[in-house]
């Protein structure tokens, strides 16, 4: 291999910069490739929507005069387009009211949990992900944001274990994990009929990337990952 | 946006073999994550700058499922292979890998702030796997240090 001398850059690094090709066909087969597109879709955004506000002012234009010309041949059309128009509102008026948004969760488990979260930011992922074998399962997840404090966040689940064991399950059995770190105020363990209700309290950052680990805990030396919550 | 569009643009140029060490480095150490080195080149052909990635050095350093850590000792192992395998000018440790078991592709404040103290230099690139959805992609960071997703290519040599 022939020695460069490094190179100063205009930024002022020095650096060993070195003068060839990128890899390309023939001598190279190209195996996957990842590029940007919505940049230059953002770029060209002004003349597209120009563009299709154009045809739709042109359809209305053509409507409107064969409309006037043949009247008789539209009174269907006139309906359909007023009942579009008033399921849309509908679905805006749903949205705003609205301040949750529940998400079920379609799993390889038997039966899917069923979250609610405050934020469509809060991504669940079910325990197939985590390499957990304990036949435990998470039956649904309730988030809720404290009304005076938004870094405030409560968990309330409820599990079923499956074979059920013979053992009193209580607060020490359930963990809450921020970031790998020891984040938990588990408020209560209630049993109600084959399910445990957890209700817990953790505080999350303002800003920033934050996992959530759910863990059971079979023994002191043995846990288990019934969630992960990505927010 | 323009200087998030040329970052964007920015290409890391690799070889299938070395993205396949990689992603097998990362499943030999799950549930936990793992860490190391991306080794290659920076390169101009005309206009154009990139990142040509032609190795990897993995990194020995305590980990769990949440972050893995860098230790001093593993440092100066994978700085020592570098120095023996290429005892060139050329090769450089042009950016880091590491992976997120199971949560996706994204650079975390504390990966932002290991790209920005330890990788500055315009070709260094942070690659991140998760092998569990079988998904990689490259990011640097922008000029306010916002994590930007970079645009890549992966060959394989033709056997004549």
């Amino acid at each position: 291999m022939s020695r460069r001398k490094p190179v100063i850059t205009d930024k002022g690094y020095e650096i060993s910069l070195v003068e060839t090709p990128p890899p390309s066909p023939p001598d190279y087969q190209l195996i996957k490739s990842w590029s940007p597109k919505k940049y230059p879709q953002k770029i060209k955004q002004r003349p597209t929507a120009s563009i299709i506000i154009s045809v739709i002012a042109l359809l209305i234009a053509i409507f409107s005069i064969i409309h006037v010309v043949f009247p008789s041949l539209f009174i269907g059309l006139t309906t359909t387009v007023t009942s579009t128009t008033t399921s849309t509102t509908q679905v805006t008026i749903a949205i705003t009211v609205s301040s949750t948004v529940t998400t079920t969760i379609t799993s390889t488990t038997t039966q899917p949990a069923t979250v609610t979260s405050p934020s469509t930011k809060i991504i669940y992922i079910p325990r197939d992900l985590m390499h957990c074998r304990f036949p435990i399962k998470l039956v649904n997840l309730t988030l809720t944001y404290d009304k005076n404090n938004e870094n405030k966040l409560q968990l309330l689940f409820d599990v079923t274990i499956s074979p059920q064991k013979n053992i009193p399950i209580d607060k020490k059995n359930f963990t809450v994990l921020a970031n790998g770190n020891l984040n938990e105020i588990i408020n209560t363990v209630e049993k109600i009929s084959n399910k445990y209700r957890v209700n817990s309290t953790i505080t999350i950052p303002d800003e920033g990337i934050y996992i959530i680990d759910i863990m059971f805990n079979i023994s002191e030396n043995e846990s288990c990952t019934i969630a992960r919550i990505h927010c | 946006m323009w200087d998030d569009m040329r970052w964007h643009k920015y290409q890391v140029h690799s070889f299938a073999h070395v993205i396949r060490g990689i992603i097998s480095e990362c499943i030999k150490y799950l549930p936990n994550e793992a860490i190391g080195f991306l080794v290659g080149m920076y390169c101009r052909w005309g206009d154009e700058y990139y990142t040509l990635i032609d190795d990897y050095i993995p990194v020995g350093g305590s980990s769990s499922q949440y972050h893995v850590i860098m230790d001093v000792e593993s440092l100066g192992t994978a700085l020592k292979i570098l120095e023996k395998k290429y005892n060139d000018s050329k090769h450089l440790i042009v950016g880091w890998y590491h992976s997120h078991p199971g949560y996706g592709l994204f650079l975390s404040d504390t990966d932002v702030k290991s790209q920005i103290t330890f990788f500055p230099h315009p070709y260094h690139v942070a690659l991140v796997i998760d092998p569990i959805r079988k998904e990689y992609g490259f990011f640097k960071l922008s000029a306010d240090n916002k994590p930007i997703k970079v645009s890549y290519a992966i060959w394989r040599k033709v056997h004549e």
